[in-house]
């Protein structure tokens, strides 16, 4: 015997055929006897219909078009970029670091047990995806059919950062960032300018708060600008958001020596990156002889890459 | 040619660098990729891009593509991702909020397109859709991100449980769950022309 909450909880897909035959059955028994369920039936026939007022969107003739464009121009771009020997060293240095971005089963296990239960000091990281791997492959125009894993080791205290990022295979990678040099030096609070993360900063303001040697390319490829500048409280660090107008992208630095510098938590209080328990883009950290950088957006790994590149040229 | 062709098979030529199949692929989920971002986001002009930047990402990610699942739920999926990321920012900017009637520039832009799609020869019937078309708009807005995702897929795409389990990556009782509250909220907020 079904019950009006039962009945009324499985009407929409009563009316869309998606109830099997018997449960279908008990419904149309159900409805007969009962006259709120025969209105709720009725109500949400009607819904669906008044629903079916709101059209959707018609494609303009030229978005195919305009779509090959883009695509010429991300291709074009690599193309550029890649013939270029610095920026090919460049691009396999990177992908040396991007390397850490994935990370053995081993590594994820260890990582999610707590801090004070790990023994060992280090772990070997593999790097296992394709796409890093074709890329290094072209940088120094070799040809590997089957390659091993690259490998690197890593400190634990090295890691400040793991995340696997639960989508699917299309944006499916491992995420990590490692931590600069850990500083010997006194953690000392920071003092004025005491800028929160609400406050945004000039150009000339972030480079005054920064105490350091800001990178700020004005453009990061495809068309992303820089947006905000904002500095983290307590951190010796700053957060440059960049936007398409669309996509944002977020670009952490701070200095290698740096008495304070980034924790995990700073990177989950944008909602560019992450938001109720939704993960969406891909991480990249590297660090040159100064600083340490990360890169977090709704982006292809490769992107980021390129947008390292950009990064790292415009020091 | 290749019409008859599953999306998945499509797919797979695709990524052996048949740029042909990714034109069918494009032409059959153009229309509907493009709705449904234009009714997540209520933006057409933001619709075009993000469905250009939608199939950008497939082109993308092609060389890892595996047809270990349908095509068409990953689609949807990555759509539903840059959806949520352009509704983030929206709220993260202060700029615009979804619990804003849509802005006067995008009415026209909507009445536009409605007009391409759905031209109607009364004047006071298409005055009468139209409101209706505002008001169904409107109603959506007060929906939760889960719930306009849900019944969008539902009521526009005809989506059944488990795919849109798969494109929201949850379980298949969550979705209905969602459902059936967006419905019931729709048909309270809507209900004086449910009667």
């Amino acid at each position: 015997m079904l019950r009006c909450e039962d009945v009324q909880n499985e009407l929409e897909a009563f009316l869309r055929n998606e109830v099997d035959e018997p449960q279908r059955n008990r419904i149309h028994g159900h409805l007969e006897g009962c006259q709120n369920c025969s209105q709720a039936l009725r109500q949400l026939t009607k819904l669906s219909q008044v629903l079916q007022t709101w059209n959707g969107s018609e494609p303009t003739p030229l978005m195919y078009e305009k779509l090959r464009r883009r695509m010429s121009s991300h291709e074009s771009f690599r193309s550029r970029a890649l013939a270029n020997p610095l920026v090919r060293k460049v691009a396999f240095h990177l992908t040396e670091v991007a390397a850490i971005v994935a990370v053995t089963l081993s590594l994820s296990h260890w990582l999610g047990k707590p801090a004070l239960e790990i023994q060992d000091e280090s772990a070997t990281i593999n790097l296992y995806l394709r796409e890093h791997q074709d890329v290094a492959a072209r940088a120094v125009h070799a040809s590997l059919p089957a390659p091993p894993p690259a490998r690197m080791h890593v400190d634990r205290h090295d890691i400040l950062y793991y995340e696997f990022m639960d989508d699917p295979y299309e944006f499916a990678r491992p995420g990590i960032i490692v931590r600069g040099p850990s500083s010997q030096q006194p953690v000392i609070a920071p003092e004025a300018p005491a800028i929160s993360n609400g406050h945004t900063l000039t150009l000339a303001e972030a480079r005054k708060a920064a105490n350091f040697d800001l990178v700020s390319p004005p453009r990061l490829y495809p068309g992303y600008m820089l947006d905000q500048i904002r500095r983290i409280d307590g951190r010796d660090a700053l957060h440059l958001l960049y936007t398409d107008g669309v996509n944002t992208l977020s670009l952490f630095e701070q200095p290698l020596d740096g008495q304070r510098g980034l924790e995990a938590q700073d990177f989950r209080e944008y909602a560019v990156y992450r938001n109720e328990g939704q993960a969406g883009g891909a991480i990249l950290a590297w660090r040159d002889d100064a600083l340490s950088y990360v890169l977090i957006g709704n982006a292809e790994m490769s992107q980021l890459m390129d947008m390292a590149q950009s990064v790292s040229a415009a020091k | 040619m290749g019409m008859g062709r599953s999306d998945e098979e499509l797919m797979l030529s695709c990524r052996d660098g048949d740029e042909g199949a990714f034109e069918i692929l494009y032409r059959r989920y153009e229309r509907p990729i493009l709705s449904f971002i234009y009714r997540m986001v209520t933006n057409a002009t933001d619709a075009e891009d993000l469905c250009q930047e939608t199939f950008l990402r497939i082109v993308r990610a092609k060389k890892r593509y595996r047809a270990d699942g349908k095509f068409k739920t990953w689609l949807f999926r990555i759509a539903l991702n840059l959806c949520r990321d352009r509704i983030r920012r929206m709220k993260f900017r202060s700029s615009s909020s979804l619990d804003v009637p849509v802005s006067s520039r995008d009415c026209e832009d909507a009445e536009i397109r409605q007009a391409v799609v759905d031209p109607l020869p009364d004047p006071a019937k298409r005055a009468e859709t139209e409101e209706m078309r505002r008001l169904v708009q409107q109603a959506f807005t007060k929906l939760t991100e889960d719930q306009r995702s849900v019944v969008i897929l539902r009521e526009y795409h005809a989506l059944k449980f488990p795919e849109i389990a798969e494109i929201m990556k949850c379980p298949v009782g969550t979705a209905k769950s969602l459902n059936y509250r967006g419905h019931q909220k729709l048909l309270e907020i809507l209900s004086e022309h449910i009667e």
